[in-house]
């Protein structure tokens, strides 16, 4: 049985789950598998479409819209509604994850064990290319941040965080013609990086940096299995697998091996 | 041995020292290490009640050095043994 008091007052994972062309939920459940099998002790809350498995949900309507790329074809998407986050989630600690984003292992339970109030990755790791590096928001020189996995206390200047956040994204066409990026497709990463670049008056953010890149694997790499600890994938150059935490950009072949 | 074959353990290699580097980050006091080899030889400096800077620049007050360098030594060799492990699995 669950603890109640660890539930409401301590730390959980938030998973907002929109769905769109793709079954979002599916996405989501086996996400939360990882988690379970994983980190045991931590609440889940589902935000949007409930996800099988979750230990709170908190529905909410569809986000403004958006879209993303998805192959070649642009279609829409409802990322937009993350910047809440720190009103809905019943926790001190809390680390929201995009459900394309797989625990492998444990080791998102040091950022819950860290006392900084925000982190946010900012180095990635490209399975493909072997090449980790960090990606500027636009032109600008902003060093973009991602949103896939966000950490977060509640203070008075996160909670500042996550309105400049909002303001960012309710104005966005202002900020993509500013630092030099498409208006057309709005991508949380880069609204937390302006965000919180603001928030520090444009100085370093190294603080709420996590120490290690977010591994991802890119829209041309498929999905052909997934267990408990590993994740099969496939590419032009042949099969590998990958046992470590993991970002996946493939939605449609994520969606089909979660099925 | 073939071409993809060679590409196929170098794949694999990589993302073994991926893993292993993601896990070299350790929590101690709420900061964030690395239990590499240079925290080790700077951990070797340190006197009970020394204030260290962590990964996130952030002060951090090292009350017992002696636990300190504990963990810190545990988590290099947990994670050296475990790589040169499966580097072995790998290569061979």
């Amino acid at each position: 049985m669950r603890s109640i008091k660890r539930l409401l007052h301590d730390a959980g994972i938030l998973i907002f789950n929109h769905n769109s062309h793709i079954d979002y939920s599916k996405i989501a459940e086996q996400c939360v598998k990882q988690c379970r099998k994983h980190i045991p002790n931590i609440p889940i809350m589902s935000v949007g479409e409930k996800i099988q498995g979750v230990d709170e949900h908190r529905p909410i309507g569809l986000p403004l819209g958006n879209k993303k790329v998805f192959g070649v074809i642009s279609k829409e998407w409802h990322n937009l509604s993350r910047f809440h986050a720190y009103d809905i989630s019943p926790w001190q600690t809390t680390i929201v994850i995009d459900s394309d984003y797989f625990l492998q292992s444990d080791q998102i339970m040091k950022l819950f064990e860290s006392s900084q109030s925000l982190l946010m990755h900012r180095e990635w790791y490209d399975i493909n290319n072997d090449d980790v590096g960090v990606l500027n928001v636009g032109k600008s020189a902003i060093p973009m941040l991602w949103a896939t996995v966000l950490k977060f206390e509640k203070t008075k200047e996160v909670k500042k965080f996550f309105s400049l956040w909002q303001l960012v994204i309710e104005n966005y066409t202002y900020y993509a013609h500013l630092f030099g990026f498409t208006p057309h497709i709005i991508r949380n990463d880069y609204a937390v990086s302006i965000a919180l670049s603001q928030l520090m008056d444009f100085d370093s953010v190294d603080h709420c940096v996590i120490p290690w890149p977010i591994h991802t694997t890119r829209d041309t790499v498929d999905v052909t299995a997934i267990a408990d600890n590993q994740i099969h994938f496939q590419d032009t150059k042949g099969k590998f697998i990958v046992n470590f935490d993991c970002h996946i950009l493939n939605k449609e072949s994520l969606y089909n091996a979660c099925r | 041995m073939s071409q993809t074959r060679r590409f196929s353990i170098k794949r694999d290699l990589s993302l073994l020292y991926q893993r292993c580097e993601a896990q070299m980050t350790f929590v101690y006091h709420g900061g964030l290490f690395r239990s590499d080899a240079q925290t080790l030889s700077y951990a070797q400096c340190l006197q009970d009640g020394d204030t260290v800077l962590d990964l996130n620049k952030t002060p951090c007050v090292i009350e017992s050095v002696q636990d300190f360098q504990t963990t810190l030594k545990q988590k290099h060799r947990q994670i050296l043994n475990e790589y040169h492990e499966e580097y072995k699995k790998i290569a061979t």
